[in-house]
């Protein structure tokens, strides 16, 4: 009874690896409900770094934090949005959605690339409110993309991009 | 005169010295993403860190010995050992997201890399261990924390709407986006944030520091029972201000800068660099806590001397064992790993260990050897008994709930 056991605790130690190394496979194309989550977890992020961008920016223009303190801010934005966007951008994305996983992909990107802008101009040579709703403006313009694309994704995926 | 300065100062620093880095962490988060939905876990969290921080320190004073001395002796080696790994290893993790903590908001207004702050900030928590007045570090740190109220102020100068704020904690209910995994994580999140064990056997190690007797009941009592409510009020209006500044705007918060935003926004720079101050206060006080509660649990398990009354080199042990845990802090921390992760990890491994932790004080708290004729009576037991499954669900529930929602990230 012992052996029998032993053995069927074996069998599955080995069923439990065989199945978690085939998750951690990085070729291996993931559901669309997987998809979904690691796309819509990347917008929500990317969300909320412009947010937090958004944010320094109206405190250094109105003078209401320390300019270091607005820096650090924008730069931790960009660190924690370029992990979750590095994360989806690893995955491989189901066959039927290798356009919306790249239209997802851009967006990402474009929202990173706007953290950095936001980060250079605020530490140097600083922001003015001229420059402050500049960068306010265009923050909302990306948010509101993002927002509608997190919809779709949530949605229907299959439509993104069509 | 002398006693209600006593009191007064006490509560004071009760209040400063209740939020730690996991309190500034998982308040801001939840109230960015949650409002005041889960205010009720709050308040719960801090009724339940009363009941059992009154009956540590009831038998502190009692019986003139700490936690971990009682529980191995009561309960057997067998349960100490359990006791011990599981709260140490806690401990250990909250140490080390507090010296993470202190490097954080000394980077907010330095911009220097925390990861070459943390060796100054280790060696600093180690020389306050080894030189500073147990009363002196308590009270300066303490009323220092107090700096935190600049989160209440901006709130109230924010003008939220008062009365959404209380329909959104009168109301069991979670916002559209979120699912309700991740609600039941943050939940646990709060609880284990408002629980941690370290404070309990802090506070029952610093009883028997101050020698505390039967006739410091009262005072005891007063301040657990006024000061940590009070602490409490505290999470809640961090919570409250991220509900208003960060909430509308979707941000998750993952970093230390997005919790003073909120107060920038509200107060502008004084009351920034005032929240700093109380960013600083609030992590190093409890990274001493912490450390020295490292010390603490090891030695009364061992049965080595301990104390910060003791002189350094009758106590060789337990300050070792301080100086081992803050090198661990430093090298951990010197890896890169982000601090915010780690409190994250912190909080819900204290979920886990809660029922190791508080089993053990209900058990001798119920001993009339040890407590004469001060051991629990109904009302101590009844609350104490329902705190217990609550923590027993909350400690089953904390790890599964941390892998499916991707660690609160949503499922």
């Amino acid at each position: 009874m012992d052996g029998v056991r032993v053995v069927g605790l074996r069998a599955f130690c080995i069923l439990l690896t065989a199945v978690t190394l085939a998750g951690c496979g990085t070729g291996a194309p993931s559901s669309t409900s997987s998809w979904q989550g690691s796309a819509d977890r990347a917008l929500g992020q990317a969300l909320s770094g412009l947010g937090t961008a958004r944010l320094a920016v109206r405190v250094e223009s109105e003078d209401r934090e320390p300019h270091t303190a607005a820096v650090v801010t924008a730069t931790d934005a960009i660190d924690t949005t370029g992990k979750e966007v590095s994360g989806f951008q690893v995955e491989q994305p189901p066959d039927s959605l290798h356009r919306a996983n790249k239209v997802v992909g851009d967006a990402l990107d474009e929202a990173v690339s706007l953290l950095v802008d936001v980060r250079i101009a605020l530490a140097s040579p600083g922001i003015d409110r001229s420059a402050a709703r500049d960068l306010t403006d265009r923050i909302d313009a990306l948010r509101k993309k993002i927002d509608h694309l997190d919809t779709q994704v949530k949605n229907s995926p299959g439509s993104v991009g069509r | 005169m002398k006693r209600v300065f006593e009191i007064a100062l006490g509560i004071l620093t009760a209040i400063g010295g209740f939020v730690d880095i996991g309190d500034l962490v998982f308040n801001a988060q939840v109230g960015a993403r949650f409002g005041m939905s889960l205010a009720v876990i709050t308040m719960v969290g801090v009724v339940g860190i009363c009941v059992f921080a009154e009956m540590s320190g009831r038998v502190a004073a009692c019986s003139g010995r700490a936690t971990f001395d009682l529980v191995r002796e009561r309960l057997g080696p067998r349960m100490g050992v359990a006791n011990l790994f599981a709260s140490m290893a806690v401990t250990l993790l909250t140490f080390i997201a507090e010296i993470g903590g202190v490097a954080l908001a000394i980077m907010l207004v330095t911009s220097i890399s925390e990861v070459l702050i943390v060796p100054f900030i280790g060696l600093l928590v180690w020389a306050v261990l080894w030189r500073a007045k147990f009363s002196v570090m308590e009270n300066v740190l303490g009323l220092l924390g107090l700096g935190l109220v600049a989160f209440t102020v901006a709130l109230w100068q924010l003008g939220p709407s008062w009365s959404d704020l209380v329909s959104q904690a009168a109301t069991f209910d979670k916002p559209g986006k979120e699912d309700w995994a991740t609600y039941a994580y943050f939940a646990v999140g709060l609880f284990g944030a408002a629980m941690t064990p370290y404070e309990v056997f802090f506070f029952s190690s610093g009883g028997v520091e101050e020698k505390w007797t039967p006739k410091s009941l009262g005072t005891m009592r007063t301040n657990v029972l006024i000061g940590f409510p009070l602490g409490g009020l505290l999470s809640l209006s961090i919570a409250g201000a991220a509900a208003v500044v960060l909430g509308p705007l979707d941000v998750d918060v993952a970093a230390l800068s997005q919790v003073g935003l909120p107060v920038a926004v509200g107060l502008g720079k004084i009351g920034f660099a005032i929240v700093v101050i109380g960013f600083v206060a609030a992590t190093f006080g409890a990274a001493c806590e912490t450390g020295l509660s490292t010390g603490y649990s090891i030695a009364q398990f061992f049965g080595w001397q301990w104390g910060k009354y003791v002189r350094p080199r009758e106590a060789a042990r337990f300050h070792l064992v301080m100086i081992l845990a803050t090198l661990l802090a430093i090298g951990v921390l010197m890896t890169g790993v982000d601090p915010i992760m780690v409190t994250e990890i912190s909080v819900v491994f204290s979920s886990v260990a809660l029922p190791l932790t508080y089993f053990p004080i209900l058990v001798v708290a119920n001993d009339r050897d040890y407590m004469g004729d001060q051991a629990n009576r109904w009302f101590s037991n009844a609350l104490g008994t329902v705190f217990l499954v609550l923590v027993v669900v909350v400690a089953v529930a904390a790890i599964p709930l941390l892998v499916i929602t991707h660690m609160g990230a949503g499922m």
